[in-house]
């Protein structure tokens, strides 16, 4: 599907009035396709995360639109932002951001219960979930008994286990050593494969980079490159 | 919302407190302590003043007095009710009467050889007073009798003329005929009824051999005794309908005891006081509690949303962990509380060391609590909406961010 994504004139303006106001974005304009396999980069301030944040409905944007499979989510109240982002949006952050309380295994199926799925067919996603993405030992313990890498593929593996359209992940690797940041990608690259999820994510790492299928560097807020790897 | 759902929010809510169980049993503790403090000042003062009421009803006035119109403002027997059992046969036709005891009462002189006093002579039957007012069980010396010209007198009355059980004394009234009469009677007992007007000047005898005396052939008070006192008003309306007689009048307690029926009001104005003052308090405590928990897990509710959690359900989160934590504090609050209540219902707290000044006041020296379902209704309101209250601007404070803005507050 074309335009599967289209934001037009997204510009960020921070603490806006104020003598501490900044500008993240300057009027972003780009498209993107579905089941695209998307890597945002640029140095630290380049506004990466404000244009993941505004293509989740996490943050709104100071002008210009959202556009998600025929929705203007930029337009979208937050309550219904919230449902859109349950329905279509998985989210990687880069400190993993799980629920603590939580065990591994309800972490992983809390989209789904929000969604009303019948808790036979959590039961039977998490199990296929987390066996690919071998956490299927822990699905009892809680994210605090787990390391960096093991709580990624949890934050992983609850992105997917709702199947969206749309994985957004934020410098996903950042908190892991090489070894587990290129088994992540190889995931989320055989994710965007077999499960046919439009991946888009940032980072600054080039091996990182380098398993993107396309890459759109950001500097002070604009686009200065957009190009297929 | 699924039960599903529901039933996972319930559970993150357990979760939560048991995580900080040190902050949540506080506060949980703070309200079992403050509902158990209020049940107790409650259930104690009430008891109280329902002692004082139940006193001045049972041995005074009854719950309704019917006297002849004329009786109080005159003071005169002669203003007295003829025929008391064309009312006697009235009551016992009504439903909602428990007892009821036809009285003689008149002023007059008590001496002694060396004191004397002014008195207010009761004339009762004996049997029937007993029954109706538990005269018997006031006596603190000698028996409840007023054979062979006996009589029983009040306490203070009987210390003041420095008299004792077995000894005469002089009585001295006048009768309808306003010409003065006299009488020899010996103590028989002595009462402490906590009733000020019987304890200091009260004299109780027979009424037959006070009918002799004022040459009263009836009787100057009909003492009725409800079986729901809060009845008085209807009864009264229906007994003064039903006798259709000018010259009879039917007085609520309420309005002869009008001091009894202010501190009634008294009462429930203090425990309402008392009630908002503890509202107020748990209130600040569960807002404290509430606040600190939500603000120092914005980042956990920013998730949340960011995942699809909507803010309403973040807010039923809030609210059922607040919920879960104050009403396990009422719940233990209740329990304890109405147990202590309980007990101090039927076993009563002696404070025989203030029996004097306690007297003062109409009340006994063994004060017994009162349990009404109003004290843990309203008490159980209060901390619902204490807790609604409190969780209101914490739930505020997360409704102004946008969810990146809480997942990178503590980020």
């Amino acid at each position: 599907m074309k335009n599967f994504l289209k934001i037009t004139g997204v510009k960020k303006v921070f603490n806006k009035g104020s003598e501490s106001e900044s500008t993240a974005l300057r009027g972003i304009d780009l498209h993107i396709d579905k089941e695209e396999f998307i890597v945002i980069s640029g140095p630290s301030g380049s506004g990466k995360s404000t244009l993941l944040n505004i293509i989740g409905g996490l943050d709104s944007p100071s002008e210009g639109e959202v556009e998600l499979e025929g929705t203007i989510t930029s337009r979208l109240r937050e309550s219904e932002m919230a449902l859109f982002r349950r329905e279509h949006i998985g989210f990687v952050f880069q400190a993993y951001n799980l629920i603590p309380v939580l065990s591994v295994k309800e972490n992983i199926e809390y989209v789904m219960r929000l969604q009303g799925r019948p808790q036979e067919e959590c039961d039977a996603r998490v199990m296929e979930v987390a066996r690919e993405l071998d956490i299927d030992a822990y699905l009892h313990k809680l994210p605090d008994h787990l390391s960096g890498g093991q709580q990624q593929r949890v934050a992983v593996a609850r992105a997917v286990a709702s199947k969206p359209r749309l994985i957004l992940a934020d410098e996903p690797t950042a908190n892991l050593d090489t070894k587990n940041a290129q088994k992540l990608m190889e995931l989320m690259r055989r994710l965007n494969e077999e499960e046919r999820v439009t991946i888009i994510f940032s980072s600054h790492d080039p091996l990182v980079i380098s398993k993107a299928r396309r890459s759109i560097v950001l500097r002070d807020g604009v686009i200065v490159e957009d190009r297929m790897l | 919302m699924s039960r599903g759902t529901e039933a996972l929010y319930f559970k993150m809510a357990l979760l939560h407190i048991r995580r900080r169980k040190g902050r949540s049993g506080l506060i949980a503790v703070m309200i079992s302590l403050s509902l158990i403090g209020l049940l107790l000042m409650e259930g104690m003062y009430e008891g109280m003043m329902v002692q004082i009421t139940q006193n001045a009803i049972k041995t005074g006035s009854g719950t309704l007095s019917i006297e002849h119109k004329a009786f109080r403002s005159q003071n005169n027997i002669r203003y007295h009710i003829p025929h008391p059992e064309k009312i006697t046969a009235l009551l016992d036709r009504l439903e909602g009467i428990s007892s009821y005891a036809a009285r003689i009462k008149q002023q007059g002189l008590i001496a002694t050889a060396g004191y004397s006093q002014s008195v207010e002579v009761s004339g009762v039957e004996e049997k029937n007073e007993a029954l109706h007012a538990g005269l018997e069980n006031f006596i603190t010396q000698g028996e409840y009798s007023f054979a062979s010209q006996g009589a029983v007198i009040g306490y203070r009355l009987a210390r003041k003329l420095k008299v004792a059980v077995g000894k005469k004394v002089i009585v001295t009234i006048q009768d309808v005929n306003n010409e003065l009469v006299s009488v020899a009677l010996r103590i028989r007992g002595i009462i402490k009824t906590n009733n000020t007007a019987i304890d200091s000047r009260g004299l109780l005898m027979d009424i037959n051999k006070l009918r002799e005396l004022t040459l009263v052939q009836g009787a100057t008070q009909i003492s009725v005794l409800l079986e729901e006192q809060d009845e008085d008003y209807a009864l009264r309306a229906l007994i003064s309908s039903a006798l259709d007689d000018e010259t009879i009048a039917v007085y609520s307690y309420k309005e002869l005891y009008p001091s009894l029926h202010e501190g009634e009001a008294m009462m429930r104005t203090y425990n309402a006081i008392s009630s908002a003052f503890i509202f107020i308090v748990a209130t600040l405590g569960i807002f404290g509690v509430v606040l600190v928990s939500t603000l120092e897990r914005v980042r956990e509710f920013g998730i949340m949303m960011a995942i699809g959690t909507q803010f309403k359900d973040i807010a039923r989160l809030v609210i059922y962990e607040s919920l879960l934590i104050t009403m396990s504090g009422y719940l233990v609050g209740a329990v304890v509380g109405g147990g202590l209540l309980w007990y101090l219902k039927v076993c009563g707290i002696d404070l025989s060391g203030f029996s004097e000044a306690f007297a003062i006041f109409g009340m006994d020296s063994s004060i017994h609590a009162t349990i009404r379902s109003e004290y843990f209704s309203s008490s159980f309101l209060s901390v619902l909406v204490a807790t609604l209250a409190a969780t209101i601007i914490p739930i505020r404070t997360l409704k102004k961010r946008h969810p990146i803005q809480s997942i990178n507050e503590q980020a």
